[in-house]
This record gives structure tokens, C-alpha cells and sequence, in this order.
């Protein structure tokens, strides 16, 4: 029985092939130089009928007919599409040279540039190469327009700030989403540079849709390396290696001199201890040059690459060890990573990934707090070199505080380990020529330890004769996408489509403990004699969502793409837990067009797109009234009212058009212009209540507010490709307005220095407006509003001064510039970043810039055009000082706003690639060499360490971005 | 076969949605409240814990404006304000006073709000626990940012009374009589409510009565202030401290001070955060390695408490001698304010000094009591002199550190902080006694402190000794010495109408447009009202002149 029907079967096809004319075509597809092209896919125009290449480039294709027209194509490579009318056939594949069939990672799926209809833009590897870090974060800094990178300090292995068209949030987070291989990381993820294949920046609606909630801010898409689709393995070591130099930019402080002249200039002399003679001049200690170094780096990475028919390995290992610039700190990080494809079946293949970091922190670092405010009449050591301790008494001090921090620091420390491991267990099986089965399954964990020491024998460990305190936390972050895919084409219609499902929680806790009574050296706390505190929490949040998107290309000239996620967020309360997103946008080639015949014209394409995404609240469990369980009276536990309940508090939606256009003259400029228009709405905030009200506020969706923009870049080769030299340039240029269009019943909501205003910019200085200096006595001055009349008259009382709106910390415009010149081996590249129009609040000023108020502080030293009042300097910028002043004049108002605007000179470095004959006499593939320096130059009328900074957080006692300098070498063989 | 499983696989996965509802770990919710039995208890205790973070700038905007203290540089501390009376309306310290204040206020209201009256004992008792603490923080409200009592009560403006649980009502300021009237009536209705003496670490009747007494005292009310003050006294319940422990004031476990009516407990290592760097004992000394030690002894307060140096509150300053020198010196005031000295040996009874290489003694006068006060003539003046080994100093102000807020069970600047204690009842009932011309009972009660801090007889007070000095002037003298650093000495000077007199060095005159007495007419006087508190109120408070 069994026999027959197989037979039946067999007749049944083979009657079928006759009557079909089925070829049976076998051909070898190869690169120009001759070398195989593996895995390259070869398809029957029109059917579904398809292979692929093997080890040698080799195919045989089963086709529906005789002469057939197939498709060859390979990522990396022009497609090739041919009549077949003799077999075998050899096939030809071109490396894909047009930018415009450049593979862009778009989040969940792939797409050639050329098809994309939203706002993403593309960073590859080698433009991440010039700045030195450990981090990713800090090596976007000025390559894309309407993206802000700020370092907000320079200690060895912390991340930047990241801002995407600027500010659409007041109290959820603004940070962009980091996906990596497709999976949404919490915060900023642990990733060596050198892993990375690409980065695409999302920054529209229509592409971030497809993250929903979280893509509110824009996202950031990693995409590590894999497998090339061809050629050998290939091993690459990485050496680089150099030196962090403290960048203290335009912020001197004064010297012992300076500082005995600021003193006989108070207008108080006889309020000055006496014990304050010019015998103070007989020190001068400079407390900043002798805390800071030129910390040394090491960055050691090698990898390996290969791929056989059925599997492709990318493997790397990577050493980084930093010593901060200031000193006393040492960052150390290894970190390997694994991404393996292997295919299992001609359907089936797995792609486990592996990465995994641990990094140790050893601090004993120097005070910055102490090395700006300690005065130079000061020495942290004695005539005889020891180090002095006026804690203990008997020594002449004249800072505050009586710090020597050099005494404690010479004893204490503390250190910290983080092991954070990501493993995907990722599978993709394809069920037919349609449809495809994607499956992401991924487990992050990270551990992080810490330990702190405090000497027996210093001030801080004395009344406890000594403490030692151990912490660990744990995070685990589990994220599962379950898509299927599908994709086809009839005739000039191209049609993709995926459907997912994802899920993903996070969970965190802590706990921490500190023992007193120490023998001098334990490290751990069992060796403490007694106990003395305790801490530890734990917090969770998960989101789940569905997500549909829809591509459809026609001809190469139209793309449309719709998208739409069900949201669902734990952060929210019962009712309001899931919000829905959907985003539309198209793009269409003009240059594909028949009618289109400039031939000057490579490109032009125009790009509409629509679309909400949404944002959720900081607070994990925002709609609840919380009962903090963190208190006790007399060692029972005691619950205190924290933030009250809004259990209709909602999501944050963005509804964010974008209108795009791309230009491409004589094949060697592109320019890129995007303008968009998103409008926030049910501004998620927290209100702070009155104190009266006993509760500290709560989540409220209060407002709209409106980011406009404009982003525009260009790239040329000027001397064209033909040229022995080459030289590319790059600009990119963002504008970005921003307007809250209403708020709760159009009041104002006070935040801090700022204030949430109708009509307003979003980050709106609202303090008391500086006046100057009053030229008949120097008194300060500054400027009382009259509630009713409206009539502005000037008082030098601060606490009768009007409150009110004295500009933003908004740039008025901000971007980038690069070049590179090449020539034979020889490449020299540049990268400044600049910043115009915004205002940040010198907060250091208070303290560094006093007018006497804090006489035991170090000071700054006056920049350019600065002068301090007197009755014969009355048109002067600082009014009269006086010991312990108390006029108030360094109390908060916009005196201290400074023009924050910049032009930093952020990378420059020169490279060389060794010529390949030189090369492959070595055996090697490639060979190269650079020098770099980071933050070599910068122009500001900031009177602060960092314009970028302050713009962005604190600007007292800032650890700058530092200026560093580096060598390295490439190998690979 | 195998599609369809695949198809089945996807359609379970999308089908099988995973639950995301999350609650916290580290908070109660409203949900969480109502099923968990004692948790208006902890509630409760939420108001007593929310006192600890509450005392510290308490202490900040009481202690700091009086004239016990001096402080020995300036600083970045909101505190400078408060201590100079050069007011800022972004004071940091007086809006976080204000903050812990109102949350304290608002977690009586929601308890308050909760309970009926007569249900049960224990429900009674929390109501009456919440009465007293709600009336404890109005009334230091209305004292710091409200005018004292005999200045037109009726119109000047204190604070609004928040009294309902709803933390969207936001009212306008009330005026001092108001605000001192709702005290009176909680705290009269409290009384009557309690039922358990737990111990001096929680709300009492005694506490409760303790406080009316003030109270009666400070709205002139003398006859009220004597009954309360009775009504502790006569409880049997208290007693004041030995001779000998007196310094257990500070370093004793306060509810094993039987002297304590009302204190709020600090625990040993757990209420002691960063090693006890932000506490209010770390700014006037430097104990083991910790604290600023910025703040120290007036001269004024070290000049009284030094007349008889038997008197045990002078354990509660330690001058931090200058490398363990056995060199002695002759403090003595300058004309402006300033320290200034001499090295002196002693010699008997005697002093002796050299004055342009000539050989001199000190002026020396007995106390009346069997021992000496020094003087010297310099400057073309005679002047105060305090005898001590050299000190060190900081900006030239001597470090006379104070201890009366450090030391609890061993630990540096560990502090379970008085609010009432026996010896203020026995002071308000002499104020009121002087105030009503009973002379005589006033001047025993006095009396009775006075020997408790071991003064000899000869120190003691009588009608015949008092010369110049009225019975008020006495009282509150000993008022000064035996409840410094408690938080009292701003008010009893203003609220009797006199001016606060600071002619002693500190940097409180090194300022630029300096109080050297600060009248009790004076606008500085009362705080401004937090400008960040107006603001968010949206102008329905208004602010002080």
C-alpha cells in the first residue's frame, strides 16, 4: 500500500515537471576578483522557487521553466537579475556601492535606505572609531544632527547624556531607548565599542512607533558584528593606548596672591581675623594641579570573524583600563562577546549570543569638592612632608572646615565590581518563502558589589574605631519577542509585514550593611566588631505589547510603511495600563522616476511620516499613595505619607510628524533636510503639593507642550573619487523650538530655578533678574517688577526682587562638522561639535564668585571683562566685596546665567594604513596606525570648567571630559 | 503537520499575555493599609519618626537666633540667615522647618481624620498622641513665623491651620490668636483623651500639659500657667535629675530621665546616619573625628555659668585646649566685639600678667560665694576676664564647644533632643508667680534649680539679694542658663517685650549691616514665609514684612 501511493506520488510529479518544462540551472556567483560569494541567494523571478550559494559560490537552482530569469543577491552586494538561457552560468556580484541600498537596521527589521520613509539615521563602525571610551554613549557627539551628546563628567567609564530632538518630557525620562540586537535594554547598556557593527538612531514617530511607550525620546539601535557574507576568517587585534589630561577649561581659580588682594579689597577690613596676615603669602598651593594627573589608558581588543555555509561566528574579547584625571581612581573593564548563527536546517537556525563584562572600580580618589574650595594659604603637608591633620588641632588652617581631605583620603577606599552578563537564546525559522518565525529570548543579568573602608585611624573612622560596609545589588531583566514575518513580491509590489508579541520585566534589589570596630585592613564586614546600619530595597516594572507593521515598496519609487503597538505598562494604574500607537509614513524616490532626467541628480527623495509614540512616568508605581516603610520611631516600624495617588494617571503621547527630504548631486554631495513637528500631549509631571498638604505631590497628566524642528546635514567629496587625494566633509545642523501650549487650568507650575509656563520654552529660567552693579556704591542690584502697574524698578534687597523669566537653557541651534583627508595610506579627520544660544546657570558662581560671602573658599580668578566695583571703577561687572558679605549678591538670580554657546575641537586624529603590499608581505591583511586627541580646543564665553555640562546638570565641582590624547594599532590577519 | 504546530505555538504565545501588575516592596498603599491589621499604629509612628527629621532644623531656626551661641565663620548653610536675622526668603533651613512641620500636621489630620472619639481606649489614645503632636508643631509655628503673643495677636498673621485631611485645600495664613487658640482646645481636649502613660519618648497628658502651660505663659494667662505647671509637678511622675547626673540630660537614654516629660528618641547607631556629620551636635563641637565644631558658647552665656564654678552646666562646655597647653591665658572682649588676650601664671589666688615689661595682677572680686571673678584694666577699660588654657580658635573665635547636645549613651553626636522637662515647669510657674508679684514662690523655684546645679548657698537668690534685678530678671536668667540649646531663648526674650542683646563676638556682627540688639519690635524677628511655600500655594499665603 504504501509502495503505490509513493509511486502514485512520484508519477503525479514527474508528470507535472514534463508538463511544466522545469530547468534545472547550476551556476557559481563570485566578486569581481574571483573569490566565491557564500550564501548568496538565488531566486526564480516570480515564483517561489529559490537556494542559496555554498562553501565555493555554487548553486543549482530547480526552475519552473525553461530560461528563466533569476535574482542573485547578497547583503553587501548589488542584486543581479539575468535571463538564464545556458547552464551552467557564472554570475558576478558587485559590492553595493550606492548609499542608497545601504542596509539600515531599523529596529525590528532591516531595510535599504533607499526604502525607508522615516527619519533614522545610520552610524557605522569606523565613524565611531576616532573618540576613545569605553562606552558607546560617548562616541555619537556631534555625528548626527538634532542628537546632543553630553558628557556630563569625565570620570573613567561613566555614559553620557543623550537628548533627540530636543525635550518633549518635563518629569519622565528624556533619555533614548537603547535596543540592542534587538533587545530593549534597561538604561544605558555595557557595550565595547569595538563590537559594534552599526548604530541607527531613530528619531521620528513612524520609526519609533514600533517601540511605543519607551521610544519617546528616539532610540538607539545596536547592532553588533557578525559574520561578512564571504571570506575567510579573519582575526583583528586592536591596541590603543594613551593619556586623560584634567580639562579645567575656563575656570581659574586664584592663587595666594590673588587671593590676599581679594582680601584687602574687602570693604570690612576690620572683620578680618587677625590671625590673617601676609604671612599667608609665604604658601601658595595649588590644591587642583596636585590632585589631577594624566591618567593613563589601555585599550586592548581582538576579534575574530568567520563563516562557514551553515555557521557564522563573531568573537571578541576586549581589555580597558582607565586612571581617572583626577587621581586616585582606576576603572578597569574585560568583556567578551559570542554571536553565533548556525544554521540548523535549510529552515531552522539558531543564533545564541553572549556578551559579558566585569568591571572593578578601585577608588581613593582625590576630593574635586575640596580641590576647587581649599585656599592656596593651605598645604595639605607639613615643612617635613607629613600630612597635615587639623581635624586633630594645633594647625594654623585658614579654608573652611578644617579639611585636609589628603589626611582621610591616605587611609580610606572603596571598591566596586560589576559582572553584567546578557545571553540570548534567539531561533528564526523560516515556514516558507513568505513567512518566517523570529524569536528573541533574552536574560540580562547584572551584580554589582561594593565595599567600603573607613581607617581606624582618620577622622571619619575615629568615633567608631573604624567601619567597614559591603553592598550588592542585583538586576535581572528578562525580555521576550515572539514575530512572526512575512515578505513577498508580485511583480513591482514589494510587501513585508510582521506581527509580535513582546514581553519584558525587570527586576531589582539591594542590600547593603556596615559594621563598626574594625581591625585596620578588614574588608569585609564578619571582621567588624559590631553592627551599625543596614539598607535594602527591591523594585519591579514590566511592559507587554503587541506590535504590527506593514512595508509596501512599489518599483523602487514608493514606500509606504504603517505601524501600530498595543502598550501595556505596570507603571500605570489598572484602568489606564495600555495605550495604542500607530505611525504611517511614505517616501518616494523622484530620481526613479521616468519623467526624472537630470542626470546631475543621484538622488532625490521625499519623506512624509505621522505617527504617536508615548511616555511613561519615572515613578515605577505611579498611580498608588505610598506609604514609606523606611522609617521607625524607637525601633518600631513607622509608615510616612510619601507621594499620593492618581489612579487615572495616563500615558504620555507624542503625536510627531516629520517631512523629509534627501538630495544626491553628482554622485559626491548628499544633503539630508528633516522637518518635524511633535506635540506632547497629557505631559506626564509630578506635582509637587504645598508642604501644607503633608504628601509630597503626585503624577498628574497635565499639558501639551510642542517641539518644532529642523535638522539639516550635508556630506561632500570634494575632489570627487577619481581624485589620489580624497577629502570628505561633513556639517550636520539642528534646530529645535520648544513651546508648552497648555497646562492644568493654565497655571504655572514652579520648578525649581525653572518654571513650566504657557507659551513658554519648557526650559525656562524663572529667578530674579541681576541689575548690575549700582554705579554710586556698588551695591548689587536687581530689578522688582510691580504686580499691578507692571513697572520695573531697581532694588539691591534681594528678597523684595520680582521672580521672573530670564531666558532658557534651550539651544538656539547645534550640531557638527567633520573632514577627513586621505591620501594613499594617510588619513587626517576632524570632528567639532558647537552649540549656540543657550543659557546655562553657572550654579559654581555662588560659591567660587561671592563678593566675599564665603572668605574661607578658594575663588575664581576674573576672566576678561570682569572688574570688581570701586570709587574709581564705577561702571564694574562684581559689586563691592566685603568679608562675610551678606548683601546677598551671590544669591541665586540670572547674574550667574551665562551664555553657554561652544565650539569644541572634539576629536582630531591621524591615521595611517599600511600600503597592502607591505601588508601581505607580512601575511597580514591589514595593518594600520593613529594618533588622537579628544577635547583638544574649545572657544566659550562660559566662565565654567564645561558649557556642555552645566547645560545639562550641575555645574559645582564637575569632573570634566578630559583632554586625552592616544596612539593605537590595528592588525588584522 | 509541522506549520501547524509552528501556527499553534505563535497563537499560544500571543494568546498567553503575562500579568504586569506590579506593587511596591517598599510602601504601603491604601489597598495594602486597609488589609493589614496595626496599620494605623504604624501610621502612627510615622508622625513620631517624621519628628527626628523635623528637630534638627527646629533646633536651626530656635536655638540659632538667640544669644547662647556664636558662630565662628560664615557659611553656605541656609543657618547663617537665621543666626545674623538677615533674612532670606529662599532660607533652605526655615522652608525644610516649615516642610517637616506641615507633613507632621498633615499625618495628625489623616489619623485624626480616621478615628471617632469613645470607640475604644487605644483609638482614643492615638487621638489624643495626634492632638498633642499637631499643637506641638503649631506651636513653634506660630512662634517662628508669627509675631509673639502681646504684639496684637488678633490681627498679626501666623500660619494657616490645616486641620482636614485633604491634601488639595490650600488656605490662607490665620492670625497668632487663631492658631493659639486651636492649640489651647486640642491640647484641652487631648488631655481629657489620653489613657496610658507609655513614657517620655510619646505623647502624655503630662506632655500635653507641659505644653498648656507654656502656652498660658506665653499669652500672659499667669493663673492657667500655674495650675498646668502644678498639674506636672504634683503628678509624681517626675523628678528632677542629682546634682551629680545632671549631664545625663544629654548623655542618658531619655526615657530613663526621670527629669523628661516629653523628648524625642534617637536610637543608637540606627537614628545615627554619616557618622553624625548632619546632626545638631556636629556643628558646636568635633567629637572623635566628627563634626564641624563651627559653633560654640557665647560669651555672654560662658561669663553667667561661670560666677560659681560649681555649677554643673558648665559640664556641658568643653574648650578645646590648644595642643594640651599648660599655658594659661586672660580672655578678655575687645571694644568691637573681638577676643583678645593675655598670658597670665597664676600665682595663689592671683593672676599675673606682663604690661610693658612691667609685672601686673589681675583685678580679682569674690562671687560672693567662696570664689573669684577676674577683671582687667586694658584698653583704658575694665574688662571680664575668663582664665583658661590656651585655646584653640578658629577665625579668632574661641572654641568653647558645646556638649549639651552630643555625647547620648557614648555616641558622638547622638541626641534624643527635650521638648519638655521638669525644670522649664518649675521655671514657667516662678515666671508666672514673679509675673502675679508672688516674689517669693517665684524665687524658690528658681532657687530649687539653682541648687540642683549645685550653685552654694551663697549663690541662692533671696528678696534681699535681688538688689536692681526684678523677679522676672531671674527668672529668665535662670532661664538662659538651665534651658540653653533647648530652643527657648529667642522666644522668652521677645514674648516679654525686652531686646536680645549680642554684643559678644561671632560672626553674627562680622556681617554687613549687623543686629548688635535686636528688638522685639523689629521685623527680622519673625521668619519670612518659605518663598518656594508661596509659591506653590499660588499666592494664598502672603509673606511677612
Amino acid at each position: 500500500m504504501k509502495v503505490k501511493a509513493t509511486l502514485l506520488c512520484l508519477m503525479f510529479l514527474l508528470f507535472h515537471e514534463l508538463t511544466a518544462q522545469k530547468s534545472s540551472i547550476r551556476g557559481k556567483v563570485t566578486e569581481p576578483n574571483g573569490d566565491p560569494v557564500i550564501g548568496a541567494s538565488v531566486v526564480e523571478v516570480g515564483t517561489a522557487n529559490g537556494t542559496m550559494t555554498n562553501a565555493s559560490g555554487e548553486f543549482t537552482l530547480e526552475a519552473s521553466k525553461a530560461n528563466p530569469k533569476i535574482r542573485i543577491s547578497s547583503i553587501g552586494y548589488k542584486a543581479v537579475e539575468t535571463d538564464v538561457t545556458s547552464s551552467p552560468v557564472a554570475i558576478t556580484l558587485n559590492v553595493e556601492e550606492s548609499s542608497l541600498d545601504e542596509l539600515v537596521v531599523t529596529g525590528y527589521s532591516t531595510q535599504k535606505q533607499g526604502e525607508i520613509s522615516a527619519s533614522i539615521v545610520k552610524v557605522s563602525q569606523k565613524d565611531l572609531q576616532d573618540v576613545k571610551s569605553p562606552n558607546v554613549s560617548n562616541l555619537l557627539q556631534g555625528k548626527i544632527a538634532g542628537v546632543s551628546v553630553v558628557n556630563s563628567t569625565g570620570r573613567p567609564g561613566e555614559n553620557a547624556t543623550i537628548r533627540i530632538r530636543g525635550r518633549s518630557s518635563i518629569s519622565s525620562s528624556s533619555d533614548p531607548l537603547w535596543v540592542v540586537d534587538g533587545v530593549v535594554a534597561h538604561g544605558t547598556p555595557n557595550i565595547n565599542p569595538n563590537d559594534v557593527e552599526t548604530v541607527s538612531i531613530l528619531k521620528d514617530a513612524a520609526a519609533t512607533t514600533q517601540y511605543g511607550s519607551r521610544g519617546a525620546n528616539g532610540v538607539i539601535v545596536i547592532t553588533t558584528r557578525r559574520a561578512a557574507t564571504t571570506g575567510a576568517g579573519t582575526f583583528s587585534v586592536n591596541i590603543a593606548t594613551g593619556a586623560s589630561h584634567y580639562n579645567q577649561g575656563n575656570f581659574m581659580l586664584m592663587n595666594s596672591q590673588q587671593m590676599w588682594d581679594h582680601y584687602q579689597s574687602f570693604t570690612n577690613p576690620n572683620s578680618i581675623p587677625a590671625g590673617i596676615t601676609q604671612d599667608v603669602l609665604k604658601t601658595n598651593y595649588d590644591w587642583l594641579a596636585n590632585g589631577t594627573q594624566a591618567g593613563a589608558f589601555r585599550d586592548i581588543s581582538g576579534s575574530y570573524v568567520g563563516r562557514t555555509d551553515k555557521t557564522s561566528l563573531y568573537i571578541s574579547g576586549n581589555y580597558y583600563k582607565e586612571e581617572g584625571s583626577v587621581k586616585g581612581y582606576v576603572y578597569d573593564r574585560m568583556s567578551a562577546r559570542m554571536n553565533l548563527d548556525h544554521k540548523l536546517t535549510e529552515r531552522l537556525s539558531f543564533k545564541p549570543k553572549l556578551n559579558a563584562s566585569y568591571t572593578s572600580t578601585d577608588s581613593r580618589q582625590h576630593s574635586l569638592y575640596d580641590m576647587y574650595l581649599n585656599m592656596p594659604w593651605d598645604a595639605p603637608f607639613s615643612a617635613e612632608g607629613k600630612i597635615l591633620n587639623p581635624q586633630a588641632g594645633g594647625i594654623t588652617w585658614y579654608g573652611r572646615d578644617n579639611r585636609n581631605y589628603r589626611y582621610d583620603q591616605q587611609f580610606n577606599y572603596g571598591k566596586g565590581q560589576t559582572f553584567d552578563i546578557q545571553t540570548n537564546l534567539d531561533f528564526s525559522y523560516r515556514i516558507n518563502d513568505q513567512f518566517s518565525f523570529e524569536s528573541m529570548n533574552n536574560l540580562a543579568y547584572y551584580h554589582n558589589t561594593g565595599m567600603s573602608y573607613t581607617d581606624p585611624q582618620s577622622n571619619s573612622g575615629l568615633a567608631n574605631i573604624g567601619t567597614v560596609s559591603q553592598s550588592a545589588a542585583k538586576r535581572i531583566v528578562r525580555f521576550f519577542n515572539q514575530m512572526l514575518k512575512y515578505g513577498n513580491t508580485f511583480g513591482k509590489h514589494d510587501v513585508s509585514a510582521f506581527l509580535a508579541y513582546e514581553y519584558s520585566d525587570y527586576v531589582y534589589s539591594s542590600v547593603g550593611a556596615t559594621g563598626k570596630g574594625i581591625a585596620p585592613g578588614s574588608e569585609v564586614i564578619d571582621n567588624a566588631a559590631d553592627f551599625l546600619g543596614m539598607d535594602g530595597t527591591k523594585n519591579d516594572y514590566a511592559f507587554q505589547s503587541g506590535i504590527f507593521q506593514v512595508n509596501y515598496g512599489f518599483s523602487n519609487r514608493y514606500n509606504l510603511q504603517a505601524s501600530y503597538r498595543l502598550d501595556g505598562s505596570s507603571r500605570f494604574g489598572a484602568s489606564k495600563r495600555y495605550g495604542s500607537f500607530y505611525a504611517l509614513s511614505g517616501a518616494w524616490n523622484i530620481h526613479n522616476e521616468a519623467f526624472f532626467n537630470a542626470d546631475a541628480i543621484n538622488n532625490l527623495r521625499l519623506r512624509l511620516s505621522y505617527g504617536e509614540v508615548g511616555n511613561v512616568p519615572t515613578g515605577l508605581y505611579s498611580s498608588y499613595s505610598l506609604y514609606s516603610l523606611n522609617g521607625q520611631y524607637n525601633g518600631q516600624p513607622a509608615a510616612i505619607p510619601g507621594q499620593y495617588e492618581n489612579s487615572l494617571v495616563s500615558w504620555e503621547k507624542s503625536k510627531d510628524a516629520n517631512l523629509g527630504l534627501e538630495f544626491g548631486l553628482f554622485n559626491r554631495l548628499d544633503f539630508t533636510l528633516d522637518l518635524y513637528n511633535k506635540n506632547t500631549d497629557g505631559l506626564l509631571t509630578y506635582i509637587t503639593l504645598p508642604s501644607t498638604a503633608g504628601w509630597s505631590g503626585y503624577y498628574q497628566n497635565v499639558g501639551s507642550v510642542q517641539n518644532k524642528g529642523i535638522e539639516f546635514s550635508v556630506n561632500a567629496s570634494i575632489l570627487g573619487k577619481e581624485s589620489p587625494v580624497s577629502w570628505n566633509v561633513g556639517l550636520n545642523i539642528a534646530h529645535n523650538k520648544n513651546r508648552i501650549n497648555s497646562l492644568k487650568d493654565g497655571v504655572d507650575i514652579p520648578a525649581g530655578t525653572k518654571r513650566y509656563s504657557e507659551g513658554r520654552d519648557i526650559d525656562s529660567w524663572y529667578m530674579r533678574k541681576w541689575a548690575g552693579v549700582n554705579p554710586e556704591n556698588g551695591a548689587p542690584q536687581w530689578e522688582i517688577i510691580n504686580a499691578t502697574t507692571g513697572e520695573k524698578t531697581l532694588t539691591s534687597n534681594y528678597n523684595t526682587a520680582s521672580l521672573q523669566f530670564v531666558g532658557t537653557s534651550t539651544p538656539k541651534y547645534q550640531g557638527g562638522f567633520n573632514t577627513q583627508l586621505g591620501f594613499k595610506g594617510l588619513t587626517l579627520a576632524a570632528n567639532l561639535a558647537f552649540l549656540k544660544g543657550a543659557f546655562a546657570y553657572h550654579s559654581a558662581r555662588e560659591l567660587f564668585d561671592s563678593d566675599g560671602a564665603y572668605p574661607t573658599y578658594n575663588q575664581i580668578a576674573f576672566i576678561d571683562g570682569w572688574s570688581r566695583w570701586s570709587a574709581s571703577n564705577k561702571d564694574a561687572t562684581h559689586p563691592v566685596a566685603a568679608y562675610n558679605n551678606t548683601n546677598n549678591s551671590n544669591k541665586t538670580s540670572s547674574r550667574y546665567l551665562e551664555d553657554a554657546s561652544f565650539l569644541r575641537l572634539r576629536n582630531v586624529t591621524l591615521s595611517y594604513d599600511i600600503a597592502r603590499s607591505v601588508v601581505q608581505k607580512l601575511k597580514l591583511k591589514s595593518a594600520g596606525l593613529y594618533v588622537s586627541g579628544d577635547n583638544l580646543w574649545i572657544a566659550t564665553p562660559f566662565s565654567g570648567i564645561d558649557p556642555e555640562a552645566a547645560l545639562f546638570g550641575d555645574a559645582t565641582s564637575q569632573y570634566p571630559s578630559p583632554k586625552r590624547f592616544s596612539f593605537g594599532l590595528n592588525v588584522s590577519f | 503537520m509541522k506549520k501547524k504546530i509552528i501556527y499553534t505555538l505563535i497563537c499560544g504565545i500571543l494568546a498567553a499575555s503575562c500579568s504586569i501588575d506590579k506593587t511596591p516592596f517598599t510602601a504601603l498603599t491604601n489597598e495594602s493599609i486597609k488589609n493589614t491589621p496595626g496599620a494605623l499604629q504604624v501610621l502612627n509612628l510615622g508622625n513620631y519618626h517624621t519628628l527626628k527629621s523635623w528637630v534638627e532644623n527646629w533646633h536651626r531656626v530656635t536655638e540659632y537666633p538667640g544669644d547662647n551661641v556664636a558662630l565662628s565663620g560664615t557659611t553656605t548653610d541656609n543657618l547663617f540667615f537665621s543666626y545674623t536675622y538677615q533674612r532670606l526668603v529662599t532660607n533652605s533651613r526655615v522652608n525644610n522647618y516649615w516642610s517637616n512641620s506641615y507633613k507632621i500636621i498633615a499625618g495628625t489630620n489623616a489619623i485624626l481624620g480616621q478615628l471617632k472619639e469613645g470607640e475604644s481606649p487605644a483609638s482614643d489614645q492615638i487621638i489624643a498622641e495626634n492632638l498633642y503632636l499637631r499643637s506641638l508643631m503649631y506651636f513653634y509655628l506660630v512662634n517662628v513665623f508669627g509675631k509673639p503673643y502681646n504684639q496684637n495677636p488678633a490681627q498679626s498673621l501666623a500660619v494657616p491651620l490645616q486641620l482636614s485631611d485633604d491634601p488639595f485645600e490650600v488656605l490662607p495664613r490665620n492670625t497668632v490668636k487663631e492658631v493659639y487658640d486651636r492649640i489651647e482646645a486640642d491640647l484641652l481636649k487631648a488631655e481629657g483623651l489620653f489613657n496610658q502613660y507609655k513614657s517620655s519618648i510619646y505623647g502624655s497628658v503630662y506632655s500635653s500639659q507641659a505644653l498648656l502651660a507654656r502656652l498660658y505663659i506665653y499669652t500672659g494667662n499667669n493663673q492657667k500657667a500655674i495650675e498646668y505647671a502644678n498639674k506636672v509637678i504634683n503628678s509624681g511622675k517626675f523628678s528632677l535629675l542629682s546634682t551629680a547626673n545632671y549631664t545625663q540630660i544629654a548623655t542618658g537614654v531619655p526615657e530613663n530621665n526621670p527629669e523628661n516629660i516629653f523628648a524625642i528618641r534617637f536610637v543608637k547607631d540606627v537614628d545615627y546616619a554619616d557618622n553624625g556629620w548632619y546632626t545638631i551636635g556636629s556643628l558646636y563641637a568635633n567629637i572623635s573625628g566628627s563634626g564641624w565644631g563651627e559653633m560654640y558658647a557665647s560669651r555672654t552665656y560662658l561669663e553667667e555659668v561661670r560666677k560659681y564654678p560649681e555649677d554643673v552646666r558648665y559640664k556641658f562646655i568643653a574648650p578645646k585646649i590648644l595642643n594640651n597647653s599648660t599655658q594659661l591665658q586672660a580672655y578678655y572682649v575687645t571694644d568691637d566685639y573681638k577676643y583678645a588676650s593675655v598670658p597670665v601664671q597664676k600665682d595663689g589666688e592671683d593672676y599675673t600678667y606682663t604690661e610693658s615689661g612691667a609685672s601686673k595682677k589681675l583685678i580679682r572680686r569674690s562671687n560672693g560665694a567662696g570664689a573669684w571673678q577676674y577683671y582687667i584694666e586694658i584698653g583704658g577699660k575694665e574688662r571680664t576676664v575668663l582664665v583658661d588654657y590656651t585655646l584653640e580658635n578658629r577665625n579668632g573665635f574661641l572654641k568653647y564647644y558645646i556638649a549639651k547636645c552630643s555625647g547620648q549613651e557614648g555616641q558622638a553626636h547622638l541626641w534624643s533632643p527635650p521638648i519638655s522637662r521638669l525644670a522649664e515647669i518649675y521655671l514657667i510657674r516662678a515666671e508666672a508667680n514673679a509675673k502675679t508679684g508672688n516674689t517669693a514662690a517665684a524665687l524658690a523655684d528658681v532657687n530649687l534649680i539653682r541648687t540642683r546645679a549645685g550653685i552654694p548657698a551663697a549663690g541662692l537668690w533671696t528678696t534681699d539679694n535681688l538688689g536692681t534685678k526684678t523677679a522676672l530678671d531671674v527668672v529668665l536668667a535662670e532661664r538662659k542658663l538651665e534651658l540653653a540649646w533647648e530652643g527657648h531663648r529667642k522666644f522668652d526674650v521677645f514674648r516679654n517685650g525686652y531686646s536680645l542683646d549680642r554684643r559678644y563676638p561671632g560672626t553674627h556682627l562680622s556681617v554687613t549691616t549687623p543686629f548688635y540688639t535686636v528688638d522685639p519690635s523689629s521685623k527680622a524677628i519673625v521668619e519670612f514665609i518659605p518663598e518656594q511655600q508661596i509659591v506653590l500655594s499660588k499666592n494664598v499665603l502672603t509673606q511677612n514684612e
